[in-house]
């Protein structure tokens, strides 16, 4: 977990924007993030402790398409991209493709949740 | 048929990018305007740690209620994904049974190949093993991937 930052956040408190440049993975330590659409402030998750979130950040080093904000005070733990694949470099075998494929299906059932 | 999916294969072919083992061709993957997922695409496609798997036209992969034995990250062709609510039609792109798997859940589907079928497989027992002694950080990106896909509430044990 060394490579893992440790950050507290107050409630409202910003975390990434939309359109920002997606260079960082959140895994939440303790509390809430909102993700929202700050063009129509809608909300579209609420995520506890626990779960993670910006995984664009370690595949495609894209912008965020929405942003995050803390819902009360809310501890996470940061890891930048490069740190997160030179971590997935150190594990032998199949470490990495599975959590590649695990994105993509998860990408994939994004993709058909949003057709139903 | 009423929902599919498949990522876009024009792609590829408009990049040269149909034999992955080809060195020359995994570098255009830098120069390419692939989007995040058909990067990831790419990369499986192309990784040597994983094995092939080929399915005929009609071949049942694995019925309703049954355990995954391997993934499968459809590399061609087209299968059928139904249950009681209707049937959507997967291609290439598509990762079958890797969050069912390693969360230790049956299919919820019946799935059949629609025509000749090329996979790469993941082995779900090395996959757990694998998952399950990643430090915590890494673990915790993979137990919180898995519950989305599956839309749990609460973490698989062996996943903890």
């Amino acid at each position: 977990m060394s490579k893992f930052e440790q950050k507290i956040y107050n409630d409202g408190d910003i975390l990434f924007n939309s359109g920002d440049r997606a260079e960082t993975f959140f895994i939440i330590k303790q509390g809430k993030i909102k993700i929202f659409d700050p063009s129509s402030n809608l909300e579209i998750a609420v995520l506890n402790t626990g779960e993670s979130f910006g995984e664009q950040s370690f595949i495609s080093q894209g912008v965020r398409s929405a942003s995050a904000s803390a819902v009360g005070s809310t501890i996470c733990l940061e890891i930048t991209a490069k740190a997160l694949r030179d971590l997935l470099e150190k594990e032998d075998g199949i470490a990495a493709p599975v959590l590649q494929a695990l994105l993509l299906q998860m990408y994939m059932q994004n993709e058909l949740r949003s057709k139903s | 048929m009423g929902k599919n999916f498949s990522l876009e294969m024009g792609k590829f072919h408009q990049h040269g990018m149909l034999d992955p083992s080809n060195h020359q061709v995994a570098q255009k993957i830098d120069e390419s305007n692939l989007t995040s997922s058909e990067r990831l695409f790419f990369k499986l496609w192309s990784s040597k740690l994983l094995t092939d798997g080929h399915f005929t036209k009609d071949q049942v992969i694995i019925a309703r209620g049954q355990k995954f034995t391997h993934a499968y990250i459809i590399i061609s062709g087209n299968i059928s994904q139904s249950d009681q609510m209707g049937s959507t039609e997967i291609g290439p792109g598509a990762v079958i049974g890797l969050a069912e798997g390693i969360a230790d859940m049956p299919s919820s589907y019946d799935i059949v190949a629609n025509n000749t079928v090329n996979t790469k497989l993941i082995n779900i027992e090395k996959a757990v093993k694998e998952v399950t002694s990643l430090n915590s950080g890494l673990k915790g990106i993979c137990r919180s991937t898995i519950m989305r896909i599956l839309n749990l509430k609460v973490a698989p044990p062996h996943l903890k």
